[in-house]
Parts: C-alpha cells; sequence; structure tokens
C-alpha cells in the first residue's frame, strides 16, 4: 500500500486555481520528486499535504487515514515532517531547543509529570537530549548546540532544519528545496544525505527541489507540474526527455546538458570568452575590512576591486562571508576596519541610503521585495530618492525593456509573483537608480532552470550593454564562472584564491570543494 | 564555523573575575549583607540604607558562587533578617509585600508575554478575578445581595469562617486559570496586534462589571469596593512563642496588625517560591519549548505537531492562575478590594516590569518587579516630596536666582513623578533594549554530550562520513 496517497486535490486562492485536480502516490521506501516552475504550485501542495491549507477538492490518504480536514499538528502525528522552503527556524532557541521542539510528538511528558519533574520526565529529557546530540552529530552540527539558530550561515540552517523535522523520527518527509543555496559541492553532499535517509533509516521521501543534478540523481519517480497541474509523471530518465516538460520548465540548455553526461551536467565553461576590459578603472576598492556579526568574526581583512565593466563573482562555502561582504559594501553590517572606495571616494562610515545615492546597488540574498506592495508600488519605492517624475518614468522604461513581464504584471502585489519574477523585480529595482554597481545576492537560488539561465542572460546584457560593473555573489559556481571576468574565493572571512574565473574554474581545489567533482 | 569571539576581555569581564576569585565571593556577599542589615537595624527610617539592603539580593543573584551557600544565604536574609528589620519599620515590610504580590504577577505574565509570545494587555483582570473572590466570599457580602450600596446593617455576619482563605486561595489559581481559558478560546486564533485589542477590552470589561455589579443584585458593592475581607487567624499559640522571640529583637511590643503583615510577606514569599519553581520546570520542558516555538514561528511550530491553540491556552491558564492566588492574597492583606485597583494602567505596569526585567527572563522580570515598585513608591515619591519642601521653604536656585516658592503650582513637582518614570523607561529601551538582566538560553549541548559517550548511537555511527563541515 502507498504510503501516502493524494487524488484530485485541488486548491484555490479566489480565482486563482493554485493546484489543480493532482494525483500523486507516494510508496513506502522511494524517494519522490515533485519539478515544475516557479509559481507552479508546488508548495501549495506541501502546504496541503501537511493541512497548512485545506484542499478545496479531493482526498489525501495517509497509511489509511484520511488527512483532509485534520490541522497540522494533528498531521504531524502520522510521522509526516517537513522542512521549509524559505527555512522556518525557531530563530531565537538553540540549535539543540530546535531540534527538541522537532520531537515534540514523540515527547510524552504532561502538565503534571514537568510540574512535579518524576523520575519518567527525567529519563525522557535525558534521552530526548541524547537523541538531539545524536542527530546533530549526524548532521554535522556539534559544536554549534547552545549557538542561537539566528546565528548560523545559511547552509547550516538548512541543515538544522533537516535535524529538526528528522527528530520527529519521520516516515515520511517532506523537503522543500532543500539545496537552494548551496553550492554544488554541498547540493552533492546533500544527495548522499537523502538517499541514506531512506537507505539506512527507511524515510520516505517527497521532494521539491530545482537542482535538476539532485533530482535526477535521487528520484525513483518524478512528478512534474505546471499552472497547477501534473505534466508529466515518471522515472528520471523519462522525465529527461519528455518535450513538454523541456519546454515549460528545463529549457533547451538544461535538458542538454542532462543528457550529455560527460559535460557535468552543465556546458562547460567558456575558454574563448573574450577577456575584461582591461582599459576599466577602479570602480570599486576594498581594502583590508573586518566585520562582524556580534561576537563573530565574519570577515577577516578583505580586499578586492572591481574595475568599470567588469562582473567579479564570489564564491565560497556558506558562512565564508560572502554575502557579508555585499552588506558591508552597502552599509548594512559595519566594517570595523580596512576601507571602502567607491570611485576614490570613501563610503566606508555613510549610512547605507548615502551609498546607495552615491551608485550602489544591492539586490539581497531572498529578493526582499515588499510583498504586499504592487510591482509599480516597489519600483516607487527603489526610486525613493529621486524627485524628478518624468526621470523616474524614464527608468521605469528602462527596466521594463530589460524585463517585459514586469510591465505585465505592473499592478499585481510583489508576494503573488513567482519566484522568477520576484528575483526580476528586485534585480529591476536595484537597477532603477541608474547604480555604478550592482551587488547580486543570490540571484538564481530557488529558480527553475529555464530562469537560471534568462537571468543569467540579464546579468551578462546588464554588463556588456549598459556597462554596469556586477560583483554577484552566488552559490552555482558554474554559471557564475562562465559569465564573470574574475572572481575571489572565500574561505572562513577570507580571500585565498583570486584570478581570472576561467583560471580559477580549472583550479583542482576549487573544482573538488565548490563545484561538486 | 570559524567563529572567534572578539579578543579583548570588556572592563566587566575583568570586574567578574576580580570579585569571583578564590572564596572572595562568599566574604563579599556575608560582608554586603550583613552591612546591609546594620545600616537598617540602626537606621529603620533611612531609605538608603533600606535600598542598599535590597541590593543585596543581586549582589548574591550576581556573584559566582556554590549554589547550595547562595540558597543558605538568601533564607537568612529572607526568613530572619528581613522579618526583623520589617518589623522596625512596617513600611519596609509592605513594600516587599508588593514587590512580591507584583513580581509574581510579572512571572505570570512573563509566561504569556515572553515564552509565548502573546501580547496580553489586560492580565491584571486574572487579578481582580481573584481578589473579588476572597472578596465576595470572605465578607459579608453575600448577605448583602439585596441591600443597596454603602448600607449595610450593622452586625451582618461573615459568610465563611476566616480559615477559608487557604481553600480560596488555592480556589483562586483554579478560577482565574478558567477565566484565563475562557478569554482564550474564543480570542486566540488572532494574532498579534489584534490579540492585543481583545485582551485590552477583556481587562477593561472585568473592570467595568466590577464598577457596575451592584445593581440588580449588590454583588460587588459598586464603586465603593467590598469592605471588611477577612483576614486568616493566626493562632495564638504561635503568636505568643513568636512575641517572646521577636520582641526583645525589635525593643518593643510587636502588635497583631505588624504579625498580620509578616505573615503575608511570608504567605508571598511561599508563592513567589512556587511560582520561580512552576515557571523554571515549565520553561525546560516540552511545554515551555513548545511556547517559545509558538513565540518564535507559529507555521513551523504547528508543522512539528504542536497544537497551538491547546498550548495557547496553557500559557494562558498559567500566567492567570499566578495572578488569581495573588489577587486573593492582595483582597485578604488589604481587607478591601475596589475597582481602582484593576485599572488598565496597572495592566500596564505590569508589563512595564516584564519588559524593563528582561522579557523571557525569571530573575531580570523578578528585578523589574522591584524596580518599578521601588522607583514608584519611594524614588520618586521621596523626590517629589523633596522638591515640595523647598517650595515651601526660602530655598533659591543657584545661577539663575529664583526662588523655588515662585515656581506656579502648575508646575507642581508632585506632577513629574510620571514623566521621571516615563523618561527612565525611554532610556532603559534605548540602552538595554533586551532588559535589566537580559533572556539567555540554554547552554546544554557539553553536558548532554559527556552524558551520552555510554550510549549506542545509531544512525550517526553509520553515518559518521556525512561530514557536512568540509569546504
Amino acid at each position: 500500500m502507498a504510503l501516502l496517497e493524494a487524488r484530485g486535490v485541488t486548491k484555490r486562492f479566489g480565482g486563482l486555481l493554485a493546484v489543480n485536480k493532482l494525483d500523486l502516490t507516494v510508496e513506502a521506501g522511494a524517494i519522490v520528486s515533485i519539478i515544475g516552475p516557479n509559481g507552479a504550485g508546488k508548495t501549495t501542495f506541501f502546504n496541503t499535504l501537511t493541512g497548512l491549507y485545506r484542499p478545496d477538492e479531493g482526498h489525501i490518504v495517509c497509511q489509511g487515514h484520511s488527512l483532509v480536514g485534520l490541522r497540522p499538528d494533528q498531521i504531524a502525528k502520522f510521522s509526516i515532517a517537513r522542512t521549509f522552503q524559505n527555512i522556518r527556524l525557531f530563530a531565537n532557541m538553540t540549535v539543540m531547543e530546535n531540534i527538541l521542539v522537532g520531537m515534540h510528538t514523540r515527547l510524552f511528558q504532561d502538565m503534571p509529570n514537568v510540574l512535579l519533574r518524576s523520575r519518567k520526565f527525567k529519563l525522557e529529557e535525558e534521552q530526548a537530549h541524547a537523541r538531539a546530540a545524536e542527530l546533530m552529530a549526524f548532521m554535522g552540527l556539534t559544536g554549534v548546540g547552545d549557538e542561537l539558530a539566528s546565528s548560523l550561515p545559511y547552509g547550516v540552517q538548512r541543515r538544522l532544519e533537516i535535524a529538526r523535522s528528522l527528530a520527529a523520527d519521520p516516515k515520511l518527509l517532506l523537503l522543500d528545496e532543500p539545496t537552494a543555496g548551496m553550492n554544488p559541492q554541498e547540493s552533492c553532499e546533500a544527495m548522499i544525505l537523502f538517499q541514506k535517509l531512506r537507505d539506512q533509516l527507511g524515510i520516505t521521501i517527497l521532494l521539491i527541489e530545482h537542482d535538476m543534478k539532485v533530482v535526477m540523481g535521487i528520484s525513483d519517480r518524478i512528478t512534474v507540474i505546471d499552472y497547477g497541474e501534473k505534466i508529466a509523471e515518471g522515472a528520471p530518465h523519462e522525465i529527461q526527455s519528455n518535450t513538454r516538460v523541456i519546454e515549460a520548465y528545463l529549457g533547451s540548455g538544461a535538458a542538454a546538458a542532462l543528457t550529455n553526461k560527460e559535460s557535468e551536467a552543465r556546458r562547460p565553461i567558456q575558454l574563448e570568452k573574450s577577456p575584461a576590459p582591461d582599459a576599466g578603472a577602479t570602480l570599486l576598492s576594498i581594502e583590508n575590512i573586518d566585520s562582524y556579526y556580534g561576537h563573530i568574526h565574519a570577515l577577516k581583512g578583505i580586499s578586492l576591486e572591481v574595475k568599470a565593466g567588469e562582473i567579479v563573482t564570489l564564491i565560497g562555502a556558506n558562512g565564508a562571508g560572502k554575502s557579508t561582504t555585499l552588506r558591508t559594501i552597502s552599509g548594512l553590517v559595519r566594517a570595523r576596519q580596512g576601507k571602502i572606495l567607491l570611485r576614490g571616494q570613501n563610503i566606508t562610515k555613510l549610512p547605507p541610503h548615502d551609498i546607495v545615492k552615491a551608485g550602489v546597488g544591492h539586490v539581497p540574498e531572498g529578493r526582499g521585495i515588499f510583498p504586499r506592495l504592487t510591482v509599480r508600488e516597489n519600483l516607487g519605492v527603489g526610486a525613493f530618492i529621486i524627485n524628478d517624475q518624468p526621470l523616474v518614468q524614464r527608468r521605469m522604461e528602462y527596466v521594463f525593456h530589460l524585463f517585459p513581464l514586469l510591465k505585465e504584471r505592473l499592478d499585481q502585489k510583489g508576494g503573488t509573483l513567482s519566484g522568477g519574477e520576484q528575483q526580476m523585480l528586485a534585480i529591476a529595482r536595484g537597477l532603477i537608480l541608474n547604480p555604478k554597481i550592482l551587488l547580486l545576492d543570490e540571484p538564481s537560488m530557488g529558480l527553475a532552470p529555464v530562469l537560471v539561465d534568462l537571468i543569467f542572460q540579464i546579468i551578462e546584457k546588464l554588463n556588456k550593454e549598459d556597462g554596469i560593473a556586477i560583483l554577484l555573489v552566488e552559490q552555482n559556481a558554474h554559471m557564475a564562472l562562465q559569465y564573470a571576468h574574475r572572481a575571489y574565493v572565500l574561505s572562513t572571512g577570507q580571500i585565498v584564491l583570486q584570478g581570472d574565473a576561467r583560471e580559477i574554474a580549472q583550479n583542482p581545489q576549487v573544482k573538488s570543494a565548490y563545484l561538486g567533482g | 564555523m570559524a567563529a572567534i569571539k572578539s579578543g579583548k576581555a570588556s572592563a566587566s569581564s575583568i570586574v567578574n573575575n576580580f570579585l569571583n576569585q578564590g572564596k572572595r565571593p562568599y566574604f563579599l556577599a556575608s560582608v554586603y549583607l550583613a552591612l546591609g542589615t546594620l545600616l537598617v537595624y540602626f537606621n529603620p527610617l533611612n531609605m538608603a540604607s533600606f535600598f542598599f539592603l535590597l541590593s543585596s539580593a543581586f549582589v548574591i543573584y550576581k556573584l559566582q558562587m556554590h549554589g547550595g551557600f547562595k540558597l543558605a544565604i538568601t533564607a537568612v536574609a529572607l526568613l530572619i533578617i528581613v522579618p526583623i528589620i520589617g518589623i522596625r519599620n512596617i513600611f519596609y515590610l509592605e513594600v516587599i509585600f508588593q514587590i512580591s504580590v507584583f513580581a509574581a504577577l510579572a512571572l505570570g505574565l512573563n509566561v504569556v508575554v515572553g515564552f509565548a509570545g502573546l501580547l496580553d494587555l489586560g492580565y491584571v483582570a486574572f487579578y481582580a478575578v481573584g481578589a473579588y473572590l476572597w472578596a465576595f466570599f470572605g465578607s459579608q457580602q453575600m448577605f448583602l445581595l439585596a441591600e443597596i450600596p454603602g448600607t449595610a446593617p450593622s452586625g451582618t455576619p461573615f459568610f465563611l469562617p476566616a480559615d477559608m482563605f487557604y481553600l480560596f486561595a488555592f480556589l483562586g489559581i483554579v478560577v482565574a486559570a478558567l477565566t484565563g481559558i475562557l478569554l482564550g478560546l474564543p480570542v486566540l486564533r488572532l494574532r498579534g496586534d489584534y490579540l492585543a485589542v481583545v485582551t485590552l477590552g477583556f481587562g477593561e470589561v472585568i473592570r467595568v462589571l466590577a464598577n457596575n455589579l451592584d445593581k440588580p443584585l449588590n454583588i460587588t458593592n459598586g464603586p465603593q469596593g467590598i469592605t471588611p475581607i477577612q483576614r486568616p487567624t493566626l493562632p495564638e499559640g504561635l503568636l505568643n512563642s513568636l512575641r517572646v522571640l521577636m520582641d526583645p529583637l525589635v525593643g518593643r511590643d510587636v502588635s497583631q496588625g505588624e504579625f498580620y503583615n509578616l505573615f503575608f510577606y511570608l504567605l508571598a514569599l511561599l508563592v513567589i517560591i512556587f511560582v520561580i519553581i512552576v515557571v523554571r520546570r515549565l520553561d525546560d520542558s516540552k511545554i515551555g519549548r513548545a511556547l517559545t516555538a509558538i513565540r518564535e514561528d507559529e507555521t513551523a511550530a504547528v508543522s512539528m505537531g504542536i497544537p497551538l491553540t491547546r498550548m495557547k491556552l496553557t500559557a494562558f491558564a498559567v500566567g492567570a492562575s499566578f495572578a488569581g492566588i495573588m489577587g486573593v492574597m492582595f483582597a485578604a492583606n488589604r481587607t478591601f478590594v475596589s475597582p481602582e485597583s484593576f485599572s488598565f494602567m496597572q495592566s500596564i505596569g505590569v508589563l512595564t516590569m516584564v519588559i524593563l526585567g528582561g522579557i523571557g527572563s525569571i530573575p531580570g522580570v523578578i528585578l523589574g518587579a522591584a524596580v518599578v515598585i521601588i522607583l514608584n513608591l519611594q524614588v520618586l515619591q521621596g523626590l517629589s516630596l523633596y522638591l515640595s519642601q523647598l517650595r515651601q521653604s526660602e530655598a533659591v536656585i543657584p545661577i539663575i536666582d529664583f526662588a523655588w516658592k515662585n515656581l506656579s503650582t502648575q508646575l507642581d513637582p508632585a506632577k513629574y513623578q510620571r514623566m521621571l518614570f516615563g523618561i527612565i523607561l525611554i532610556l532603559m529601551m534605548i540602552y538595554r533594549p533586551a532588559g535589566l538582566i537580559p533572556a539567555a538560553r540554554r547552554k546544554r549541548e557539553l553536558s548532554t554530550r559527556s552524558k551520552d559517550k555510554k550510549k549506542p548511537i545509531t544512525p550517526s555511527s553509520t553515518a559518521a562520513e556525512a561530514d557536512h563541515g568540509a569546504a
């Protein structure tokens, strides 16, 4: 009998049909993936399965019990655990406490036991703590158990979220884009982990994921959805060659790469790419900056420069300090030491809004659009410091020329846009002040392969046609190195390697550490 | 993660190291307490020495000493020193009683606001429920239901014997908790601001009920309040033996009223200890973690299997029950309750204690209660009294050569009290936004790791090579 069976599940939001008559069967012990374009309804489907939304139609049956109409906490008791697309940890609790909360359904202490500190209570707590320590070891979290979840770097937070979901001893684990924001090497490790969860712990996995290497590598079956409907279902090799899937989701490039095993799942880095424009004068230079997050010494003497007309990328593991570098440049994190110069002007001590005025555009990680404002209003906020309305209008025309899709969505709320559209909006908002340099933090995170290609093409266009210098932080190091002129490799807050992007891409250490072999 | 602490030792850590060397903290704490005791003993009317003595509680809390010694020295202070100096100047006992009452209230509100993150602006309603519970049953009110307020016929008997107080202290817990659940059921699906507004409304409803339930049946005696309310009897034999003990220490005969003050102080102390134990045990359990998880992220919490409504109701009930028992004690201590004591400002006052002390932090909240009570009862009142005296004297403000007595009545110093209090709050929130003693999460990893060495490890031993810390 199937562990989970969904039949004709439909979920509407007002007039929008988010999930339309979806059927899905998950056999015990399988790894099943759901893929599809951003906004296709994958996460909505997860939320319906876990009871956060109530389906408008359809049946969901788990081990012979209907889950429709049950509350999320009741559904969790069926040994179904999940992670979230945007990481929802208990930020002000320690790592260990987060895991202990994950054990909620496995602990039987009640109020009298708690208040009397009974033997049973003490024994259970002791076992729970031991089990938490065990899970921390399993997920490579040993040593950070007493840190607050919010103080962990992004990739470690992802691991903690998985550890927390494992704490419930789930039979079925729902993972929503677990490798978003991981570099190829980390994704590769995650893939091995998921296989282990299935093979050694017997956990059935339902996975939403955009990294095709992971999806194709570990899935037993794949369901592809678009506009809330299933458009294909089958084993990985069937999906790869399905024309409808290629058209709607994979894009021709990714599909070609997937079928061509020799190419390491990506196009080879173009060696004939034109070299960086040497004529460019230094636009941004950072000299020896040190930054802290609370007690954590995040950047230790970082120096780098970006010349006019260049694309420079920062690569490195999660927590290496890439985002912190961008945040320090734009003044969101204060450098304790060192200097940041923009065209010779010292901007180290300027408040963030003056740094924006000086010509630094920052597109933050996770997009940071205003979900309750319309696209027009989002762009308007981006242009806040321009008082010249006709100028704002011209700039808007300019970004619409780059992103025609946004023009069609002008009066839609930011929160209702799909992930790809949100990313376009975030970049557009960064461009509206006509920056000299654009700082892009993980622009391809959580995007469907076809959109990743599109975003990178836009980045290239911005750079080539409009001469905007770009400082790019990207976990998708393959793509980043392919499009960048120069690269810096960061490790634990220090620059360990720098040089021409093509040379970096060929460096054997970089290959093994960040490019997944 | 290559996190290293910033190298430089701060000034406070140097001081800490200096104070906590070897036997030094034991010596310091004892001397501090002894000095405070002597100061107050020989200057029973001097406020500064009283503060000095009170501050020894903080000193004992802060110094690093063996737990048993801390407990012992605190017990000596609370059970021997405070009673003696308290009876020498009964006002001190009253201040400490009030601190205890409000510390319990603040600890209760802290469960709701600090742990579960549910903003409750009508918390004092549960206090009122407890107070009116005993006020009604512990007075003659039951026989005055048909009377017009204020026209009690003389010789009306009390409805219940005075010693039923103890039963009602317990009932206060139950009834307030039930009220908490009753309020919680309809409103807990609301979040944030909406919940705050509804609880604010609830607080006002209870107060208005107390104000108006004098007709058609005279239950609360309206704005005049209920009085007299019985106090539990003090056994004569015990009193006499206590007198033998206390009279020489105090230096005069101790009256029955003074013994009542002592009695309520000890009772409040008992309740406070009970409350602290309950809150600490709750916090360090599945229930406490679930509440904190709800505060941090409801969606994630419910997906972990935490039943939101039931857990929130638990928080409400626990918080309310502390207020309930303190309400019963308040009614008996004052022998009088009226709606005035349960105004919106009281709720805000308790919330202030929680925030000022350190939201979510047990010692912080108690300190917050102490600071707010002392500021309001003593420091600010003392200051305005001093200023009023200046106004009546011939004193002149130097430099600008302005005589105090020419100050306009509009600028009466008594009116500055609230303003000064407000300024203190604002400064606190700017310079210590997390409170006087900020909440800290428990550090557990090391202790657990050393313990579980002997246990077999199931998945990790087979998957030790998972090694996610690479790169």
